[in-house]
């Protein structure tokens, strides 16, 4: 629970928090992303990729919102990743890992970027690794503001965290892995 | 921004966070509140009122999602209180202060929860003063789920806290007050 704590705490402290300037845009649409998010749970500390894979599912309504089969499963392990969903195909839909290099200077960020906006265009969300505390939590792009930022959200228990600055991060990183997917 | 932090890791405490039971209701229905929490910051550490009006004000589309002049207007006042937004009308909304009542075993709090649950059956959100940590936040009222429980949301900086045991933590509080609103008919 510290741990978890601890994280959340780093992750806040890379994102702006108080007296950050206001939103601008003006986009007063609906996402019903927003709801599948806020309705669902990340019910173990290490469960945080499957809780992702989840919550895409659940986005395609292919699953309810009270499905958890995935982080049942997973419960808290420890040595899980992408790989784990890779070329997976769950309820219809079929995951993919991308992005699997070297985080260094020749870490093509340009074209992880463009990548995930492909994706947004096409209406699909992004499943995104994102550092915090010594380790990565797993987050899901839903969007893309009009100055060109992503908007990353991921759950912390109930909790829904919010980094509007996932570029930045990414960049200090550079570079991290990413799944994307294909719908039938 | 250390008793902030202290306030969410209290928050987290009395909310069921890990190993909870999963959600069992069925009901894949949109709510466009969820999109306008999730787009909402609270901008300074004691602007929570103000905050929670805005929300409600974007919620009812009276405003834009930049929408952030109560906020900037209140910066860190820290002896404001519901009576502030009480039958005030802001952009033909009237904010009403209710059940400012001694916390104690008197506390009426059938009432309370029936007015809630009023509220939210009429497709109102419902603003509540909640106990966390040594202080009080402001949430909003966004549900009853089928077992009859409230969840309330709100803001830590860009992030979304979200309680699923609202009347749990009012029922150890002995209470609490609420505001609710009115929207003219032509909105």
């Amino acid at each position: 629970m510290k741990r978890i704590l601890f994280s959340l705490i780093l992750v806040i402290a890379t994102s702006p928090i108080f007296l950050l300037k206001a939103q601008t845009i003006k986009v007063d649409s609906c996402d019903f992303f927003d709801t599948v998010v806020n309705n669902h749970n990340q019910i173990f500390q290490m469960s945080c990729i499957p809780s992702a894979i989840e919550m895409i599912l659940k986005y395609y309504n292919v699953v309810d919102f009270d499905f958890y089969d995935l982080q049942n499963e997973w419960k808290d392990k420890a040595d899980g990743s992408f790989r784990n969903f890779d070329k997976k195909e769950l309820y219809g839909i079929t995951f993919f890992q991308k992005f699997v290099l070297p985080r260094d200077k020749n870490f093509p960020i340009d074209s992880l970027f463009q990548t995930i906006e492909n994706e947004l265009k096409s209406d699909k969300k992004v499943v995104i690794s994102l550092p915090a505390d010594r380790g990565w939590h797993m987050f899901i792009i839903c969007k893309q503001t009009p100055e060109g930022e992503f908007v990353s959200y991921s759950k912390l228990g109930s909790h829904t965290l919010i980094l509007r600055n996932t570029k930045e991060i990414v960049r200090k990183s550079n570079g991290t892995e990413i799944m994307t997917y294909s719908i039938p | 921004m250390k008793r902030i932090l202290s306030t969410l890791i209290m928050v987290i405490s009395i909310s069921a966070l890990f190993e909870a039971s999963a959600q069992t209701r069925k009901n894949n229905n949109y709510d466009f509140f969820d999109t306008v929490v999730n787009n909402h910051n609270q901008i300074f550490p004691y602007s929570g009122i103000p905050s929670a009006i805005e929300m409600i004000l974007k919620y009812c589309k009276v405003v834009n999602f930049n929408f952030y002049d109560l906020q900037n207007e209140w910066q860190n006042k820290v002896d404001g209180s519901f009576r502030d937004f009480d039958n005030r009308k802001v952009f033909g909304i009237t904010f009403s202060q209710k059940f400012k009542l001694p916390r104690d075993e008197n506390f009426t709090l059938d009432s309370l929860f029936q007015t809630i649950e009023n509220e939210l059956k009429s497709g109102k959100k419902v603003i509540i003063s909640l106990q966390v940590d040594t202080g009080w936040s402001i949430f909003v009222i966004y549900k009853q789920t089928p077992d009859g429980e409230f969840v309330s949301y709100n803001k830590f900086g860009s992030h979304t806290i979200i309680l699923r045991n609202t009347k749990e933590i009012v029922r150890k509080t002995n209470g609490t007050e609420i505001m609710t609103y009115n929207i003219p008919p032509l909105l």
